[in-house]
């Protein structure tokens, strides 16, 4: 059976851990809370959610399961506080974002335990695709208005 | 795993600027590490959520 790798806290503010293939994955989270003054359900704890890579090749080496279980980790580790909910956005500046996309979604499906609602949303700025995904825990007393406020983010096409 | 639904909207709004906001920060944090730069260099310029113990403390 496969493991998650070990999660170590290299900082105060990251995850980080290295594969077989000796890769070294960050994992951290940044408060955008401030910027959802005008969405008070939204505006409590929303962090988005950010893996990146500082060392190795992730095109070499191939695919790894034990890369999606970390993943899976972090966010059992996330939520374990139910009214934190995050934000993934791909990066879409090397055209790889869908790639990206589908790695989480397959992370996600695969992985998940039930206790996570994802939503996601695909955002066209200044003719820039932005794929981006809510996850919220089901369990978070303000689910259905944070997911509604979510959408409504999304809506507000036009607004100034 | 939870229902996944997929909106798609043309943004020019406070919610494009969200989205742009996050999409930068991430930019120029990968930069950052690509070049070999610690996060804590970053600690004023970004606010980091420090992560939760994961021995559960």
């Amino acid at each position: 059976m496969l493991n998650p790798y070990p999660l170590q806290e290299a900082d105060n503010f990251s995850y980080q851990f290295i594969t077989d293939t000796g890769i070294t994955y960050h994992v951290y989270f940044l408060d955008y809370s401030y910027m959802f003054a005008g969405y008070p359900a939204l505006g409590r704890k929303i962090y988005s959610f950010n893996i990146d890579v500082s060392e190795g090749d992730t095109d070499i080496s191939g695919s790894d399961e034990r890369t999606g279980l970390t993943i899976v980790e972090v966010f059992r580790i996330f939520f374990s506080q139910v009214e934190n909910v995050t934000v993934y956005v791909c990066d879409s500046s090397d055209e790889r974002h869908i790639a990206r996309k589908r790695k989480f979604d397959f992370w996600f499906w695969k992985y998940s335990d039930g206790s996570i609602i994802k939503e996601d949303g695909v955002a066209i700025v200044e003719d820039m695709e932005i794929l981006n995904s809510l996850l919220i825990h089901r369990n978070n007393p303000d689910c259905a208005e944070i997911i509604f406020a979510f959408k409504d983010l999304n809506a507000r096409a036009g607004d100034k | 795993m939870g229902k996944t639904k997929t909106i798609q909207k043309t943004l020019n709004s406070k919610g494009a600027s969200i989205f742009k906001k996050m999409l930068e920060d991430k930019k120029a944090i990968h930069q950052h590490l690509k070049k070999g730069g610690k996060l804590d260099d970053l600690k004023n310029k970004y606010r980091f959520v420090k992560p939760l113990s994961t021995s559960g403390s």
